[in-house]
């Protein structure tokens, strides 16, 4: 009956609270860094989570390789709240995937028209892919859309369900095969220019 | 047991009531102690003024057998109308039984009442009596009713459900516990209501709105759970029950304590406790599905020369996962056929793990019932405070839910019941009540609702007139409510965004945004109730309007949660919601044979219809940061319903008795010409009873049903996935007593879906990810102690 006691107190509704910030992403950056060290970003930010977000397009060179790190925050802490190394502490239950029609790679198949590889280049304490490194190459002038999945695969009913050959499973499936929940889907516009001269 | 024909026939008034000619004095059965107690028995009278049939209605336990046993010998003058002697069947009489030693008391005493208009309804009844409630027990309140024709259950994606009536779920269904309105977070889908039918002796559904007299929510029916009659003088009792389900591994486990102080004071506690593990549907285990739900209550009641004070406690804790398969990364796999993802590696437990819920419901009321020099003063006073959280997956470690709803609502409701006034063949009765609540929500977490605080008022008239043939009801009410809502600087910026925020309505200091709405209702209801063939025949219509006010939710709600896995948006100008209902209704008995049958029409100005949102025949995703999610709203659209639901009951022979029932609804949006979402297919069940006698067992009953659930009947690309297939099942019961030595043990084995079919229900949340679960067989036993 503690509630009971809790009642004696009367609820005051006048002084909303948000608690649990701490779990709220509101903003994903791509950060895409060639072999000099030049870096080019874009990023999805949405304050208010309710589907009305700000992106920026990913602009790319045709023919560079880049390695592409990719961050969570939450914005509306101050300072911002970098999420990316919880994602990194817990990445036996965390991956990311990256499909759409931009990209070919590990969790997608063929994909003739996309403008980017992928390949991972990090891995957990099992030795399997997180995502939040990635080496891409741009391979075709063009612009396509990425979507940037980050899966929360804790255990279910104490069995391990981030195991090997997930990227597998979406590439010939779709996303509705993978175990877990999203923490993070959003797409970006990937722009491949053509190289200057 | 549960009548054939749950809709009885409700007693004509007579010209000249059956009297008593002889009374009967029952034994004092010799296991009763100290204890006193009422057993309230309905009698048939033939028109001979001979007893030709006894059932007993409440009442303690270790009373009832001598009860009706002396009922059985009662002998009547005829009861007679228009000079003519009748039959009268369901004439109530009332047994007390005192301790032979105590002084101020008969061993035994009988009373004959004579029935009061207001147990008449101008709408159709069904009741389920404790027998009945016993065959569902351990089961929660949507699968108590679902045995009633026209109620359907709204699961969630575990072993919960809300009961839905004609359609209509929480907001427009009334869920009155001991008189007082139930109030709870009604928005999400896997929220059941926090009530444990096991503190229900008897729960009785009105079918059809009834605002005038339970105000706004009663627009599509009222649930009535009434506790067991208390105890009236010294002793202890007390009934236990246990049930065993296979799915789930279910257990359960309840108890009840009755006892008298005195010839004044009488008290109970009680306790239960379910306990489940993951559910199975018929083809793979849903993962995540244990739950655990405990019920705590007492009473204390005092009663004196002409006032009845009780006070009544109770507590609800209920523990459930989410179902794993509703964390869906791609709609376009929601729907029949599909194996939830990741179900080959779930595996059985009796633990829940993230995203699960925990809700706590405190409930505090007063009864106070005070005879006046002119009439009766009926007042319930309650609080009751609601905690729900809910947790969701989450990256940290931590304990904390990231959802936590606190509700506090306060109530106090007062009737006068004017005594009967007679104006020549007429009667004229009646009650004026005035109601008042106030409720603050107060909720912590990711934005989805508001705070807030609502006050409301309302007042009631309602005038029964009555003779030996007719019955006539009008009533007229009022209702006034202000709420003000507090939303963060966040939630505002929300609803900013969306538009859906009307210039003026809020106000925003502090990072605090605060929207104040008024609202106003007229309620009205006029009915009859015509016994077009005294005895056989009786006809009733009722007309009525009623309003219900926006909720806060359904003005504000603006996101995602774990047991709401669509993307929710309000609408913070939401109008009055008005209903209109014509409600005719045709009872008839003729002793080996009851009918009943009731078409409705409903049509509800500006009804806050809660669905997808479809765009060029696309169900509109929005794309958040937590994945994409379906965009359900809440509109005002003008609605029609339309239904019937109805029952025919065979008796060829005493042991045998056949039920058909059936119920039909169809529900539109009038401007678009389109069928609304969520709607039930309609169902029919056939059932075929035996009951022979076998010697020393007593109360055998063989039952065996079948019933059918049709495809619901929802135009194409209006919900997230296929409306999902009907079907057949089979389901079978069997019961006994079996004597022992002092104490009668009640067994049955019931068994649902026995041929494991694959199911999936339209009203279900659980139908975009998973089979319903399947099999289940229970062992039921009771005891009274």
């Amino acid at each position: 009956m503690s509630l009971l006691l809790l009642a004696l107190g009367c609820v005051n509704p006048s002084n909303p609270d948000e608690e649990n910030e701490e779990e709220l992403i509101t903003t994903v950056i791509l950060e895409a860094t060639d072999a000099s060290g030049g870096v080019i970003s874009a990023t999805w930010e949405d304050l208010e989570s309710d589907g009305n977000p700000t992106v920026d397009d990913l602009i790319l060179m045709d023919g560079v390789d880049y390695t592409l790190s990719v961050r969570f925050l939450n914005n509306l802490e101050d300072p911002a709240e970098e999420i990316t190394t919880e994602v990194q502490e817990e990445g036996d239950h965390h991956q990311l995937f990256f499909t759409g029609n931009a990209v070919e790679g590990a969790a997608t198949g063929e994909n003739p028209d996309a403008v980017i590889t992928q390949e991972y280049a990090d891995a957990d304490e099992n030795g399997l892919p997180i995502g939040l490194e990635n080496n891409i190459s741009a391979v075709l002038e063009g612009s396509e859309t990425l979507m940037v999945t980050l899966q929360h695969l804790p255990d279910q009913d104490g069995v391990a369900v981030k195991v090997a050959g997930l990227e597998d499973d979406v590439a010939a499936g779709s996303l509705s095969d993978l175990p877990g929940s999203s923490d993070v889907q959003v797409e970006f516009t990937v722009e491949v220019a053509s190289a200057p001269q | 047991m549960l009548s054939l024909l749950p809709l009885l026939l409700a007693q004509e008034p007579l010209t000249v009531a059956p009297s008593l000619l002889q009374p009967v004095t029952p034994a004092y059965p010799s296991d009763a102690g100290e204890a006193s107690g009422t057993v309230l028995v309905q009698v048939d009278v033939d028109a001979q003024g001979q007893v030709v049939g006894v059932r007993v209605v409440s009442g303690p336990e270790v009373f009832r057998p001598a009860a009706e046993a002396a009922a059985w010998q009662l002998q009547f003058s005829p009861g007679a109308q228009e000079g003519e002697p009748v039959a009268v069947a369901d004439l109530p009489v009332t047994f007390h039984f005192a301790p032979p030693h105590d002084p101020h008391e008969h061993d035994a005493m009988l009373v004959v009442e004579a029935e009061r208009f207001e147990h008449l309804h101008p709408q159709p009844v069904a009741e389920l009596d404790e027998q009945d409630l016993a065959q569902t027990r351990g089961q929660d309140l949507g699968a108590t009713l679902e045995q009633l024709p026209g109620v359907t259950r709204a699961a969630g994606t575990g072993d919960t459900s809300k009961p839905m009536i004609r359609g209509q779920t929480e907001r427009r269904l009334l869920l009155l516990v001991d008189g007082v309105p139930h109030a709870s977070q009604k928005w999400g889908q896997d929220h059941a209501p926090e009530i444990d039918p096991f503190a229900a002796g008897t729960v009785e559904v009105l079918m059809g709105a009834a605002g005038v007299r339970y105000g706004p929510e009663a627009i599509g029916g009222v649930v009535m759970l009434k506790p067991p009659e208390l105890l009236g003088g010294p002793g202890v009792y007390g009934h236990a029950d246990l049930a065993l389900t296979d799915n789930g591994r279910q257990g359960y486990a309840a108890a009840r304590l009755d006892g008298g102080i005195g010839s004044n004071w009488a008290w109970r506690v009680e306790g239960n406790l379910r306990s489940s593990g993951d559910l199975s549907a018929p083809d793979y285990l849903l993962g995540n599905t244990a739950s655990r739900v405990w019920n705590a209550g007492g009473q204390l009641a005092w009663t004196g020369a002409s006032t009845t004070l009780r006070l009544s406690l109770s507590h609800y804790d209920q523990i459930s996962g989410v179902f794993y398969g509703v964390q869906v990364s791609d709609l376009g796999a929601l729907g029949e056929g599909t194996v939830p993802t990741g179900a080959k590696g779930w595996s059985f437990d009796r633990q829940w793990e993230r995203p699960y819920q925990r809700v706590q419901h405190e409930r505090v009321l007063l009864h106070w019932d005070q005879e006046l020099p002119v009439g009766e003063l009926r007042t319930v006073g309650a609080m009751q405070l609601n905690h729900r959280q809910e947790f969701d997956t989450v990256r940290q470690d931590t304990g904390s839910a990231q959802f936590d709803f606190l509700l506090q609502t306060w109530s106090l409701e007062s009737a006068w019941v004017q005594p009967s006034l007679s104006l020549g063949d007429w009667e004229l009765e009646g009650e004026q009540g005035v109601s008042g609540n106030l409720a603050l929500n107060a909720y912590s977490g990711l934005p989805l609702v508001p705070n807030y605080a609502s006050r409301s008022l309302g007042a009631y008239s309602l005038q029964r007139l009555g003779n030996a043939r007719m019955h006539i009801e009008a009533g007229l009410r009022g209702d006034w409510m202000a709420r003000r809502s507090y939303l963060t600087d966040q939630a505002y910026a929300r609803h900013e965004n969306a538009g859906t925020l009307e210039d003026g309505v809020c106000s925003l200091s502090d990072d605090i945004a605060t929207c104040d709405h008024r609202w106003a209702g007229l309620s009205a209801s006029a009915g009859v109730n015509w016994h077009a063939v005294p005895d056989t025949l009786e006809l009733r219509v009722d007309l009525s309007r009623a309003t219900r006010f926006p909720s806060a939710d359904e003005q504000f709600m603006n996101g995602v949660a774990p047991t709401m896995p669509v993307y929710a948006l309000g609408d913070p100008s939401l109008p009055l919601e008005k209903a209109w209902t014509l409600n005719p209704s045709l009872g008839s008995e003729l002793g080996w044979l009851r009918l009943e049958i009731s078409p409705y029409l409903q049509h509800i100005q500006d009804y806050v219809y809660f669905a997808p949102v479809v765009s060029d025949g696309e169900v509109t995703v929005d794309v958040t940061v937590r994945g994409a999610f379906p965009r359900y709203s809440y509109r005002s659209v003008d609605a029609r319903f339309v239904g019937i639901d109805g029952s025919l009951a065979i008796l060829p022979t005493p042991t045998l008795e056949l039920e058909l029932a059936g119920a039909a609804v169809r529900a539109h949006d009038i401007a678009l010409d389109q069928t609304l979402v969520g709607l039930p297919g309609d169902s029919a069940h056939l059932a075929v009873a035996w009951m022979p006698p076998l010697g020393g067992l007593r109360d055998f009953r063989v039952q065996v049903v079948g019933r059918a659930v049709a495809q619901a009947k929802v135009d194409p690309g209006l919900d997230l996935a296929a409306t999902p297939q009907g079907y057949q099942v089979l389901d079978a019961n069997l019961g006994l007593t079996l004597p022992s030595y002092r104490k009668d043990w009640r067994l049955s084995l019931s068994g649902q879906n026995l041929l494991n079919t694959p199911t999936r229900d339209a009203t279900g949340l659980l139908r975009y990810y998973a089979d319903n679960p399947g099999r289940r067989i229970t062992l039921r036993a009771s005891v009274d102690f």
